[in-house]
């Protein structure tokens, strides 16, 4: 899965890498929707007293490099996962801790099984391995209907915040390259990618990976999260071998924003 | 819990104030009708989730409150509320999140609005899968274009050496029989059968070239005096035939478009007026222009032998000979050309002909097709 085609610095200026602390144990801190890095901010602080932190920028957020975006290569997020993995070679890391938030917590699970050795652990925050009901044996917490309507929730809200036609460069471009600014709100994510993103979140399954999951993993879990609820924990920390699941008293999908201090308490308990 | 006051009560927009905990703690009564609601004590502190749809649910969670995390506020964001009675209504809202992570909200229904985006995303749909369509005709339009070219190569080259080795061949074999004083007038004679079949051959290929040449790309971004064209061409005529038409004409202006392609359709245009007149050809070149001085039309007249009005209904297409096959050399292809080449300059051709009299070609080109400005001096 080692990408030889690019340069340490392509990959940097690719995910916008950026490097904060001094510990000597590294950790790797993956954003997760409608967002960018700066969603780590919070928790900062407190982390990197301990330890190195890489964090990044997934392809189409925040100061990434959108003319990097592929349809094709980010359709699943098997293309997310290849860019993770990019970043731990181009600065020669093993046995990283991998912190993601929600569907980052797929993005670090995938990658962890694709290049073994890279990550040595993994927390997973308010991470959902499918969304979809898959009744009676698994409840996501969505039908399809519910995603698609958020799928069009996202294109009407795109027409007021960035640029609506962006689609259409994207289709005229023949390299899939886009080209322009990104609006300033939304944490500077790109409509296209942010769709593409929701879709190849939203409507996969990775349950059958958590099984196949070496990395000694860490499930932090809101006590009240309507994306992912705590049953989901539930499941994760059944079929995910060396798992343990921990439910903190928190409200929504965010826990590292809005309880910064239980959720930093809680990756330091665990990483060590 | 008491209301917002009646002061919001008389706003005509919601305010709502929910909780850290994303439970409503207070809206006003416009918010209270929306969500088919009598007063605030009903819906006081039920979670957000239960007042909105399950997509909206989702894009709050996922998108929305990130965004007031990091930013503090989010605005103009379209959401679906769902009333007490299960209706959904489209909002638009403007969110502002506190220290305290408690939220305020000011929103109002945007029905037409929902239903403008929805439509305009149709639209732009739509216009994508088009777009998708018309960039996999062009590459294959590109394909087909570069197999043309390589046939029109083929038929230039392939073709034309073996008949012009035939030629060679008859003419050697002609000038044996003469040297030799044979006296052989059949095979004379057939021999110049031959040779004239090669050159209508020749002719032909040349013009069918020309033909699927005029379909090519060009760069149609040159700046082309069309002056400079007609004496061009009259100059290369006179070099091929000695025999010079009275020619009158008006001074042409500078227009836009391909050097090469105007060339050639002046040249077929000219060399048309001439052949139906072989003995003593007159020629009238003049021109006008539109009042917006946009487009041009130029007028080539001839003495010919003119056609019928059923015939100037064919003369543009392509392997139509329309007089005495035999007389008058060409292949048939040479009008068709011009034709396939105004039509790329975004012109039009048509012509007015008495039998007898003499017929009269007419070709509007636009002076200035891709908004370059005209030369000053293109007025002539």
């Amino acid at each position: 899965m080692r990408n030889l085609s690019l340069t340490k610095e392509a990959i940097i200026k690719r995910n916008n890498v950026t490097i904060h602390g001094t510990g000597s144990k590294v950790m790797m801190l993956a954003h997760g929707f409608g967002c960018d890095q700066r969603m780590w901010r919070f928790v900062l602080p407190a982390l990197s007293e301990r330890y190195t932190l890489v964090l990044f920028d997934y392809v189409g957020s925040g100061n990434s490099d959108l003319s990097s975006f592929s349809v094709d290569k980010y359709a699943d997020l098997n293309g997310y996962a290849q860019d993770a993995v990019d970043i731990i070679d181009a600065f020669e890391l093993k046995d990283v801790t991998f912190v993601g938030h929600s569907v980052s917590s797929m993005i670090g699970l995938i990658a962890s099984i694709a290049s073994p050795g890279a990550i040595a652990e993994l927390i997973m925050v308010c991470p959902s391995p499918c969304f979809l009901n898959d009744l009676p044996e698994y409840e996501g917490g969505f039908n399809r209907s519910d995603l698609e309507e958020l799928l069009s929730l996202m294109d009407k809200n795109y027409i007021g915040w960035a640029n609506y036609l962006a689609p259409l460069v994207m289709g005229a471009n023949s390299s899939e390259a886009l080209i322009g600014e990104l609006s300033g709100s939304f944490c500077s994510t790109d409509p296209v990618v942010a769709k593409a993103f929701a879709k190849a979140t939203f409507f996969s399954d990775h349950r059958s990976l958590l099984p196949q999951c070496s990395a000694r993993t860490l499930i932090l879990q809101s006590a009240s999260d309507s994306l992912a609820s705590v049953h989901i924990g539930e499941y994760i920390h059944q079929h995910v071998p060396d798992s343990e699941l921990k439910i903190i008293e928190a409200e929504g999908h965010c826990l590292h924003m809005t309880d910064p201090e239980v959720a930093a308490r809680s990756v330091i308990d665990f990483a060590g | 819990m008491s209301p917002c006051g009646t002061e919001t009560d008389l706003l005509p927009c919601g305010i709502a104030k929910i909780g850290k905990d994303r439970n409503l703690l207070n809206c006003n009564r416009y918010a209270l009708d929306l969500l088919a609601c009598g007063s605030v004590d009903d819906i006081a502190g039920r979670k957000i989730s239960e007042l909105v749809s399950v997509g909206t649910q989702i894009f709050l969670d996922s998108y929305v409150y990130p965004m007031l995390l990091n930013e503090g506020r989010a605005e103009e964001v379209q959401l679906i509320l769902k009333s007490l009675a299960g209706e959904t209504k489209p909002i638009v809202a403007n969110i502002r999140m506190n220290a305290d992570q408690t939220t305020d909200w000011a929103f109002m229904t945007c029905v037409n609005r929902d239903q403008l985006y929805t439509e305009l995303l149709g639209a732009r749909d739509t216009l994508q899968a088009q777009t998708r369509e018309l960039g996999r005709l062009n590459a294959r339009s590109q394909e087909r274009q570069s197999n043309l070219q390589a046939f029109c190569q083929s038929l230039s080259h392939d073709f034309s050496g073996p008949i012009r080795r035939i030629r060679q061949l008859i003419e050697l074999a002609l000038m044996d029989l003469r040297k030799g004083g044979i006296e052989a007038p059949e095979e004379f004679e057939m021999l110049g059968y031959a040779l004239k079949n090669s050159e209508v051959l020749t002719d032909l290929t040349t013009g069918l070239v020309g033909y699927l040449v005029a379909d090519l790309a060009v760069s149609h971004d040159e700046t082309v005096d069309l002056e400079e064209i007609i004496s061009t061409v009259l100059s290369m005529r006179e070099q091929q035939d000695p025999t010079k038409p009275k020619v009158q004409r008006t001074s042409l202006p500078t227009i836009t478009g391909s050097k090469a392609q105007l060339l050639v359709l002046f040249k077929n245009l000219l060399e048309n007026a001439i052949k139906y007149n072989e003995n003593d050809p007159e020629i009238t070149i003049s021109h006008s222009e539109n009042v917006a001085k946009s487009r041009i039309v130029i007028a080539i007249k001839d003495n010919g032998i003119g056609m019928s009005a059923e015939s100037l209904e064919k003369v543009f297409d392509p392997f139509t000979r329309l007089n005495l096959e035999g007389d008058y050399k060409g292949s048939g292809l040479g009008l068709s050309i011009v034709k396939k080449m105004v039509m790329n300059h975004d012109g039009d051709i048509w012509a007015e002909s008495t039998p007898g009299t003499g017929s009269t070609f007419y070709v509007s080109l636009p002076l200035n097709p891709r908004g370059h400005p005209t030369r000053p001096d293109s007025d002539r």
